[in-house]
């Protein structure tokens, strides 16, 4: 199920909701754990038995771990391999083995589909194991409690990639309020808003000048598909984060922020810092550090970078270019580490201009999967075999360009200020935001129930 | 105080929210589901069978959406809001539909028919297989030694892209892949240009608030089909037709807009002094001729037109022995018939209906083919390839 859905909206979430507050306080994990596993089984049921697996696994060898840590640090470190070896094998099967297989020349197995969401909630499984091993969180020793960690649907299917220790204590009390409701509410409203208005119309736009591409390509038009791949992902990402930060305010928890206005970065390091928040910390605390971080040396450090990139890119998709897109980024922070960022810091504008190209060329390359094509798209942005410009080209730029304006504003912090200051001079403006929150709301239902094109970006996840 | 309002703003909001949702989705389940919706002409969802395989397949879930979105409160009025919210943000598109030069003169906003998205595969696909499909029905003409003429009814967009102030090549770039891919035995006559021209010097030949041509359209069409068929010398003159007018249409464009900025469109009745009694059988029943009336009270006008749409469409004359003239057809031929049944008996078949061809020659022995065929199910659907 997906949070854009008119069946989310008006059936799943008032029962959830409802079966949630009359369920008594003991209970309420136990709903939550059962309604999310409704969540994830609707649409393809067979791969709730792949999470159960996943989830009884990593919380039965966590008593091993935490059992002969102290005593025997072997065994517990045995126990921590299985845990990650059966996760994270489940993982390799479901999402790369075709890949691998295909690339090797190896029988590949047919039908087999991606669970939805499995690249998010094996880092969050992981996640737990390796910090038990690590003994900075205690062992879970409720099955209800740690498979509502795991299964909880609002950061299920696209994050953010919540850790135990963030939300271990939220698990066992947490404070449902009308104030942290209401800010559920907004912020849900709002991702809601992203997903169907900014992220899905820009991604027709995208749709369809690569039509017209497709006839002629040009210049202009090549530079507006890679403006609306990163208006749409941007929107997309951030806005499916949105709701499930709004989504879990609803039921007393606080998620940790995955974007930060991403676009604003005068760097590709700071990008990466803004970015998808919870994954690079995740790369960062389990890969990075663990591997020696920084601390080993200037060659060590790059070799450590090279590998988290990797499989960063490796993580987006099992395929050639969500490789290459890990490696490309891999490349411009090493360089920046090695001699640009100084630069760009002191120059903040070419730093920004600098980050946004590189990020947004590094789209084209996430958005196809064909390396003829993303040389092809190179070409054409410079002007090597096309057109500058044509007339039907012409014609989207004009039509698209209020649009492109209302989703550059959307990326920079400015709406969020002007709110916030309207909102101290003006108290009374609470009641204006509070009906245009309701507003939106009801755009968004008509969004959904007029829908032309609303991709779903994270099956490949 | 500013920390007391806000509480109340607070309180406010999560009343909204709750209350809304509640009320839609109680309205939901408790108004009973429309078969149809009359403005955007066609048959709603209805609740999907449920099976444990059609749930682990997924398909029952996916169903289940589409009733949602198909049965839902208020669906005219989100329909509205949508179109409206996508005016606001200056796309000048919605649902395909883009918004002519006059848009921002309120009253005289145009509605014009989807741009369709071609994929590059996918118009390679159906533009081959169309060349094979019409290579295999002029085998069928051939055979039996009779011509064989084919019409591909451009879209809307087609028609009136001079008219639209920004210039959108597409079209010229379809129909010249289009004109290139057709076997040059099928009998090609190119109506692009002429409708074009007819448009651009004001002649109502296509609605604006509906895919398909007007009545004078259709009449254009007869005329370049009678000359294809070499007899130019008996096409009617339209100045024997009396017209009958029924204003206020609004067809499928105008539903997918969602903004109901347009002016509404007039459609045309041509009717024949002392014309003859003809036969007008649609699927084995007589409908009583060329135009059924009942239909244009309701939304679905264009339905007048023999009855609508149907498999298989007879036309036949009482009295001297006529020729015979196989249609292989989509809805555009619904307003050209009456014009040809004229000058032969009509047998037409859908192309929306797979049919045995070769079954239909041996009962009717035609004395000539035509395919007409709009440009749009021509590259989005495979519907030719129903003949066989």
């Amino acid at each position: 199920m997906v949070f854009s859905s008119l069946i989310f909206v008006f059936a799943y979430l008032p029962l959830t909701l409802l079966i949630y507050y009359i369920s008594p306080l003991k209970l309420r994990n136990l709903a939550l754990f059962a309604l999310s596993l409704v969540f994830y089984g609707w649409g393809a049921p067979r791969h709730i038995l792949v999470m159960v697996v996943s989830i009884v696994s990593a919380y039965g060898f966590g008593f091993g771990i935490e059992k002969c840590r102290d005593s025997n640090k072997r065994l517990a470190r045995l126990f921590l391999i299985l845990s990650i070896s059966v996760n994270l094998g489940i993982l390799v099967f479901f999402k790369y083995y075709n890949f691998f297989a295909g690339t090797v020349g190896l029988p590949q197995i047919a039908g087999v589909s991606l669970p939805i969401g499995i690249s998010f909630y094996t880092f969050q499984i992981l996640s737990y194991s390796i910090d038990l091993y690590r003994n900075t969180v205690p062992l879970s020793k409720n099955i209800v409690d740690f498979g509502t960690y795991v299964t909880l649907f609002p950061q299920l299917i696209a994050g953010p990639i919540v850790r135990y220790q963030d939300i271990r204590e939220q698990l066992k009390e947490r404070k449902e309020s009308v104030s942290l409701f209401a800010a559920g509410v907004s912020r849900f409203v709002l991702g809601l808003g992203k997903k169907l208005i900014l992220a899905d119309g820009a991604a027709s736009i995208a749709k369809s000048l690569e039509t017209a591409a497709g006839f002629e390509p040009t210049v202009i038009g090549t530079w507006l598909i890679m403006l609306f791949y990163s208006f749409q992902i941007y929107f997309d990402f951030s806005g499916y984060s949105d709701m499930a930060i709004g989504l879990g305010k609803l039921f007393g928890f606080h998620f940790p922020e995955n974007f930060n206005y991403p676009y604003i970065a005068k760097s590709i390091t700071e990008f990466w810092r803004r970015w998808h928040i919870t994954l690079s910390t995740w790369f960062k605390e389990y890969v990075y550090i663990p591997l020696g971080g920084n601390r080993a040396g200037r060659g060590r450090s790059y070799f450590n970078l090279a590998v988290v990139w990797f499989l960063t890119g490796f993580w987006h998709g099992a395929d050639w270019n969500y490789l290459l897109w890990g490696v490309y980024f891999c490349v411009f922070l090493i360089a920046e580490k090695a001699f640009l960022l100084k630069g760009l810091e002191k120059r903040p504008w070419v730093g920004r201009l600098y980050a946004l190209l590189v990020i947004g060329f590094g789209w084209m390359i996430f958005f196809h999967n064909d390396l003829g094509l993303i040389w092809q798209s190179a070409k054409h942005l410079f002007g090597f075999g096309a057109a500058f410009a044509d007339a039907s080209v012409a014609y989207e730029l004009l039509r698209v360009l209020p649009f492109a304006a209302v989703c550059a504003m959307g990326c920079t912090p400015l709406p969020r200020k002007l709110i916030s200051r309207i909102k101290e001079r003006r108290p009374s403006m609470e009641y204006v935001f509070a009906v245009a929150t309701m507003l939106l709301f009801l755009i968004c239902v008509a969004y959904m129930v007029n829908n032309s094109f609303s991709p779903f970006l994270y099956f490949i996840f | 105080m500013g920390f007391r309002l806000k509480r109340y703003a607070e309180k406010l909001l999560c009343a909204l929210f709750c209350g809304t949702v509640a009320l839609l989705a109680l309205l939901f389940f408790f108004i009973p589901s429309s078969e149809f919706s009359e403005t955007e002409n066609r048959a709603l969802k209805q609740r999907p069978n449920f099976s444990a395989e059609l749930l682990f397949s997924g398909e029952y879930t996916a169903n289940v959406n589409d009733y949602f979105a198909d049965q839902f409160p208020l669906r005219n009025v989100f329909v509205k809001l949508k179109g409206a919210s996508e005016l606001a943000l200056l796309k000048r598109e919605n649902n395909g539909v883009l918004y002519g030069r006059r848009q921002l003169a309120v009253k005289e906003f145009d509605a014009y028919r989807s741009r369709i998205e071609i994929s590059e595969d996918t118009d390679r696909i159906y533009l081959d297989s169309t060349k094979a499909q019409l290579t295999a029905l002029h085998a069928f003409a051939e055979k039996v030694d009779i011509p064989m003429v084919t019409i591909l009814p451009p879209r809307t967009v087609d028609v009136f892209d001079p008219l639209i102030s920004y210039d959108r090549p597409d079209g010229d770039r379809l129909f010249a892949q289009m004109e290139e891919t057709l076997p040059p035995d099928a009998g090609y006559v190119d109506l692009l240009e002429l409708f074009r021209g007819k448009a651009a010097a004001g002649e109502s030949v296509y609605y604006r608030t509906d895919h398909h041509w007007t009545t004078y359209g259709a009449y254009n069409a007869y005329c370049e089909i009678m000359r294809a068929l070499g007899k130019q010398d008996e096409i009617i003159a339209n100045e024997r037709f009396e017209i009958e007018q029924i204003p206020d249409f609004s067809g499928t464009t105008a539903a997918r807009a969602g903004v109901p900025l347009y002016e509404k469109d007039v459609l045309e009745l041509w009717h024949l002094p002392d014309d003859g009694a003809y036969s007008v059988v649609a699927d084995g029943v007589d409908v009583g001729g060329f135009y059924q009336r009942e239909y244009l009270n309701g939304s679905d006008k264009y339905a007048a037109f023999l009855d609508g749409t149907h498999n298989l469409t007879t036309v036949t004359l009482e009295g001297d022995a006529r020729q015979t003239l196989l249609i292989a057809k989509d809805s555009f031929a619904n307003c050209l018939i009456p014009f040809l049944a004229r000058h032969y008996n009509i047998v037409a078949v859908n192309l929306h209906t797979s049919t045995d061809l070769s079954a239909l020659f041996e009962v009717y022995a035609p004395d000539a083919l035509l395919v007409v065929c709009n440009a749009e199910n021509l590259i989005t659907t495979g519907d030719l390839g129903n003949l066989r």
